[in-house]
């Protein structure tokens, strides 16, 4: 049984009621296996200037389907801006959308380069790497204002200069600042799973008809992947002075894509 | 009076007790942890991270009495430290590396142009260059077992069998698998605007996992 904060990922179901696109095209599942299937062209035409003008109409892309009834799903919200899906973190969330905008040439002059990406994933067995948490840290709390980063694990890097007397003083006194700066104490928690996964994966030049990435032979394959979680302290008298609230686990990371560009690097 | 004594007296309980808790782990940290003691160690440091947060909120406001522990609280080992690094920098814009706006450019960048995934049988080298790291480093794997279980219980998972059990590790591995191939479907779909959801999915036997 899964655990209740992994809710939110059954809250996208209303996205898919609403989609006028027939099912099955992407994912599917017999209860106890995932499969996604996904094959995209990128287009061939060359976009026009008004398309170059205005970056948020983008090409529009065709999804090749299982049932041979192809169908043309244009529009694509690629604004950068829109926020951001409770599933995903949004520099992953990016890291994709980069990829589109660029293959479909939105922010250049140029020609788009025709390609064909393929991928067929089944995630066939899971393994929990690492589990770890960050007292009174969270993501939204470091971005928010990048010192409350630095000097939070400049504490940790401190602890052999200063002793474990300065460090707890300097521990409680960010703890102070955290709630006193947002009201609340956030903890974030991270978990690094390896997923080995019967896959297919292929990205083709149309032009040459060469293999850009991968070779389409299929092979089990290992991935990281790296969840979060906040966690919130609720200060409740009637209940031993409070609990922690768990919230909602997103994916942050896969196979550290964005490494360097992660608001904390785990070495 | 009576119950600002008692009030005084549960505090200062709570505060040796979370104490206690963090102060074998600095026996962990400097060798001095004896195999007999490490049973006891686990259980009064499963509460830990719990307990800390409970602890601030209820002792800061007379920080002298723990203070008085100080010399005796606990440090995360040197694995935990190597493990936080300030050295990751946010980057709010591209999350693929800038975009070309010239000509000149954006033929480079076709060129590297380069689907966000990664298709390999072997490990990531990260995770691989870690677990050699770890082998044989037995105060460091203890250090990061003891954090594991802290966070798992912080995350409301049972107390018994983060302690004596496995399951949980398969339980949330298996759950973030099948939360991951949603959310990459969900990702596919968001990006490239092929909205799709399986049958299967509406009959909730998906939901079984």
């Amino acid at each position: 049984m899964k655990p209740p904060n992994f809710e939110p990922f059954l809250s996208i179901l209303h996205l898919f009621q609403q989609s006028p696109v027939p099912l099955d095209d992407i994912y599917s599942s017999d209860g106890d296996t995932a499969e996604i299937k996904f094959k995209y062209t990128t287009p061939y035409t060359k976009p026009t200037k008004e398309a170059d003008t205005n970056k948020n109409d983008a090409a529009p892309g065709q999804v090749e389907k299982s049932n041979d009834k192809d169908s043309t799903i244009g529009g694509s919200n690629n604004d950068g801006d829109d926020p951001t899906s409770p599933l995903v973190e949004k520099h992953l969330e990016q890291l994709f959308l980069s990829f589109y905008r660029k293959s479909h040439a939105v922010d250049q002059v140029d020609d788009p380069q025709p390609m064909e990406i393929t991928l067929e994933m089944t995630p066939v067995d899971a393994e929990l790497h690492r589990l770890i948490c960050f007292p009174f840290l969270s993501r939204k709390a470091s971005e928010q204002d990048d010192t409350r980063r630095q000097d939070y694990f400049r504490m940790f890097e401190l602890i052999r200069e200063d002793g474990p007397q300065a460090f707890f003083q300097r521990f409680w006194d960010f703890a102070d600042r955290m709630q006193a700066e947002r009201g609340v104490l956030e903890t974030t928690v991270m978990a690094d799973v390896i997923v080995d996964c019967i896959e297919v994966f292929q990205v083709k030049d149309l032009t040459s008809n060469k293999s850009i990435q991968g070779d389409g032979i299929e092979r089990t394959v290992r991935h990281v992947i790296r969840m979060e979680l906040d966690v919130t302290w609720i200060e409740d008298e009637s209940a031993d002075g409070g609990d922690w609230e768990i919230g909602n686990w997103r994916v942050a990371d896969i196979d550290d894509q964005l490494e360097g560009k992660s608001w904390v690097r785990i070495k | 009076m009576l119950k600002n004594l008692l009030f005084f007296a549960s505090k200062t309980i709570k505060c040796s007790t979370v104490l206690l808790a963090w102060a074998p782990l600095h026996e962990i940290i400097t060798g001095c942890c004896s195999p007999t003691n490490s049973l006891i160690l686990l259980l009064k440091m499963s509460r830990v991270v719990k307990n800390a947060a409970t602890q601030f909120l209820a002792v800061r406001s007379n920080r002298r009495v723990f203070h008085r522990y100080h010399n005796h609280t606990a440090l995360p080992g040197s694995d935990m430290i190597r493990c936080f690094s300030s050295s990751g920098t946010p980057d709010t814009n591209d999350g693929g590396g800038s975009s070309s706006t010239t000509s000149s450019k954006s033929s480079s960048a076709r060129s590297s142009l380069r689907f966000p995934w990664r298709h390999s049988q072997h490990m990531l080298p990260k995770v691989e260059m870690e677990a050699a790291r770890m082998q044989g480093n037995w105060r460091g794997q203890l250090s990061m077992a003891i954090w594991e279980r802290s966070t798992a219980l912080l995350v409301k998972n049972d107390f018994s069998q983060v302690l004596f059990g496995r399951q949980w590790r398969q339980d949330l591995a298996d759950n973030s698998a099948w939360a991951w191939s949603l959310a990459l479907a969900s990702l596919l779909a968001k990006t490239f605007k092929g909205m799709c959801l399986p049958k299967k999915l509406w009959n909730g036997s998906y939901f079984r996992i």
